[in-house]
């Protein structure tokens, strides 16, 4: 079910950090294409530029050269509120620190994501929506628990639920299980499979070998450039 | 954002920080309450001081004396005098811009004497009278039986069931005095059983042989206070307690009264006379010291015992602004025309700047303490924003814009302003009402108000408000700054 437009496009994109020195780039003339309903895995060192590569794609990095489109829209161009209106409806993050606000419930972590609509939402019913997407990954359970009492495993199924509160057409995932020890990993993994298999597209950042398993397509980066852009078979 | 969702992170976000607040948001209850005590206590002392011992919104013109530094006069080593104050005066005076009213006043120009009070006081009292005179259309709004502070010795009309005064008969459309034997009030009390000559409130005088109506006069409502807060107990002792008296009681009060002689002096152009007053009412506008008249009468008398020239000068004319911002360019216009103003006039004028200098000293230091706290909330904002970094990066990825973070900063800023405003303006209170507890416990004495201090609606606003705007602002660089961070930065470590 690979679409024929692609999610992400990405032509001659060069980062570099304003405190590196002049030479020192965290992403040299990457170029990439990630389609419709992947699942891709990135993998590479430490500090070859995974994280770099996937602020750029979600748009939390805006000081780039080159060019980065999602979903046909060129990011370089727009104005942060567009931006963050952009991140809000199309895109879903999952951290690695999971990044849940401590002092709210699991379902006022999920239901954040509606504070921040500009303009008519799609999700009339926040509440019912939060909880419909913590039930759909095994927490109906806990929807009013602290984070402080749920599992890391769980938690970062919160941390999933919110990412797709708008059931958005892009999961970008920073080590997504390297809080989590291998049986809930997996779980977690398991659970980025079945929502690529709905059809989101997936791309998830990784240097454990059993997550870039589970991927159809490894994106390979080191020192700031693609070695193996990983052509899915 | 909409507003629901940012009252309600807002108000989490506080709650979650309140060890933070608590040191700025105390400043903010410091500063707001000593802001809200001065700032009443001197708008209290204003009422007591220009509302009720001078009056505000008047101006109290006087002829202007020349002062040679040794004495005072009328005018300067004899040559070329100033202008009385006169009927021309006060129409000229009533054309100046912001003038509402003009009030003449005309003081007795001989010597009185007063006795009587015994009903009141259990014994007669004897005093110099000092008196003045004034329209009674001044004062008919103020006074409760308006009618009976009128010149009963001009001309009376009757007929037509208009009826005609005690002691009087209707004669050709005008009521006049019935003839009557004047009797000593020495005998009188020897022979109580003697029938009064003259009906009703009516007395025979001895010098017309006729009935006449007592005078009526108001005094200052100053005076019972006077006499309450320190005249009733100085005057006590040896011949017993003299009681504090009340307004209803002290209404109807008579008086005797020569005029043309008293322990000071006699008159030399007329054989003094006797006369009686009686007390109808109250009024700002009278003499502090001393009884008011209608003019009418002391006109007649300045004529009698002092002559044409003293009946038909003025002591003052009193002029009554429109509003009490209009009282300095009035003053002004009136000692350009070459005309002073009444001591009492300069002194309200005094004490209102004095009071406005030591409210504005006060509000002043509150306002120090109020942007210490915001300097101290500026701080606690950068840190909590430091501690924050990572969660305002998160909620920067799903999609919170810069104007949202620092909407969301700001909000917290207001709400701790809010809180800190409102407890502030509360505790500031509640001082005001711990101190007029222990002023309620301090002796009497003139002026003794029930409560120090005044709260103008527009106090209460700006306690709060300046304690929002201050709090708003010291949020405003930590906002921006937490705004202005990328969310990819935000969300390293
Ligand atoms: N905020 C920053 N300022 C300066 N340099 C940075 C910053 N973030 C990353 N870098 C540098 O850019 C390069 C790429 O870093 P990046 O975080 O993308 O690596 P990574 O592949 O995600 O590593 P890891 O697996 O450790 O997370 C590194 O050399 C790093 O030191
Ligand atoms: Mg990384």
């Amino acid at each position: 079910m690979l679409g024929l437009r692609p999610m992400i496009r990405l032509a001659k994109v060069r980062k570099r950090y304003r405190t590196a020195r002049p030479d020192e780039l965290a992403l040299r003339d990457v170029d990439l294409e990630i389609a419709t309903g992947e699942l891709a895995a990135i993998v590479g060192t430490s500090g070859s530029g995974k994280t770099t590569l996937l602020n750029l794609i979600g748009g939390l990095d805006r000081n780039y050269e080159g060019r980065v489109e999602v979903d046909g829209r060129d990011l370089g161009g727009m104005s942060d509120r567009d931006l963050a209106r952009f991140r809000n409806l199309h895109i879903g993050f999952v951290f690695q620190q999971f990044g849940l606000l401590e002092h709210l419930s699991a379902v006022e972590n999920v239901m954040l994501p509606s504070h921040f609509v500009r303009g008519d939402s799609p999700v009339s019913d926040a509440r019912a929506r939060a909880v419909e997407a913590l039930t759909a990954l095994g927490l109906g359970h806990k929807v009013d628990e602290k984070p402080r009492n749920l599992s890391g495993g769980q938690k970062q199924r919160v941390a999933i639920a919110r990412a797709l509160f708008f059931k958005p057409k892009l999961l970008l995932c920073d080590e997504p299980t390297g809080s989590l020890d291998s049986t809930t990993g997996r779980q977690i993994i398991e659970t980025f499979q079945a929502l690529n298999a709905e059809g989101y597209t997936v791309v998830i950042i990784t240097h454990e070998q059993r997550v870039s398993d589970a991927a159809r397509r490894v994106i390979h980066i080191e020192d700031g450039r693609i070695v193996d852009p990983g052509r899915t078979n | 954002m909409k507003p629901g969702a940012l009252v309600s992170l807002v108000g989490q976000n506080v709650v979650r920080s309140k060890k933070n607040f608590l040191m700025s948001g105390f400043g903010i209850i410091v500063g707001i309450s000593t802001f809200v005590f001065f700032i009443g206590l001197g708008e209290g002392i204003k009422n007591v001081v220009l509302g009720r011992i001078f009056l505000a919104g008047q101006v109290e013109v006087v002829r202007k004396k020349f002062d040679t530094g040794l004495t005072e006069s009328d005018s300067l080593f004899g040559i070329g005098g100033t202008r009385p104050l006169d009927a021309q005066v006060a129409r000229e005076l009533s054309a100046i811009e912001g003038v509402t009213g003009v009030f003449p006043k005309m003081k007795f120009a001989f010597p009185a004497r007063g006795w009587g009070g015994k009903r009141l006081f259990g014994r007669d009292v004897w005093a110099e009278i000092i008196a003045d005179g004034l329209e009674p259309e001044v004062v008919a709004t103020e006074i409760e039986q308006p009618e009976q502070f009128r010149d009963w010795d001009a001309d009376i009309a009757c007929g037509d069931g208009a009826a005609c005064p005690d002691g009087r008969t209707c004669q050709a459309g005008k009521c006049e005095r019935q003839a009557c034997t004047y009797v000593d009030p020495k005998d009188e009390e020897a022979a109580p059983a003697t029938p009064p000559a003259c009906p009703g409130e009516s007395y025979c005088a001895e010098d017309t042989g006729r009935c006449e109506t007592p005078i009526p006069v108001l005094v200052s409502n100053n005076l019972l206070e006077l006499y309450n807060g320190s005249l009733a107990t100085a005057m006590s002792g040896g011949a017993g307690k003299m009681p504090r008296l009340s307004k209803q009681a002290v209404i109807g009060f008579g008086l005797n009264v020569t005029f043309g002689k008293s322990f000071l002096g006699q008159s030399k152009k007329a054989k003094p006379i006797t006369r009686r007053l009686k007390l109808v009412g109250f009024s700002d506008k009278a003499i502090s010291v001393g009884v008011t008249l209608p003019i009418g009468y002391v006109k007649r008398l300045n004529a009698q015992f002092a002559g044409e020239e003293a009946a038909a000068t003025y002591h003052s004319i009193i002029l009554e602004a429109a509003d009490q911002g209009r009282v300095p360019a009035i003053a002004t216009k009136v000692k350009a025309m070459g005309f002073d103003l009444a001591d009492k006039t300069e002194r309200a004028e005094q004490a209102g700047m004095l009071i406005n200098v030591i409210t504005l000293v006060f509000s002043l230091i509150s306002v120090i303490i109020v942007a210490i706290a915001a300097v101290n909330i500026s701080h606690t904002f950068f840190m909590i924003i430091l501690q924050r970094k990572r969660e305002i990066g998160v909620l920067r990825a799903i999609g919170a814009s810069r104007g949202d973070v620092r909407l969301l900063i700001l909000g917290e800023a207001t709400l701790i302003g809010l809180f800190g405003g409102g407890l502030g303006a509360l505790a500031g209170w509640g001082a005001t009402r711990a101190a007029d507890l222990l002023g309620g416990r301090l002796p009497d004495f003139p002026y003794k108000p029930e409560t120090f201090f005044a709260f103008p609606a527009w106090l209460w606003g700006a306690a709060v408000g300046f304690a929002v705007l201050f709090c708003v602002v010291g949020a405003f660089f930590p906002a921006n700054a937490a705004a202005r961070l990328q969310p990819a930065e935000a969300l390293t470590n």
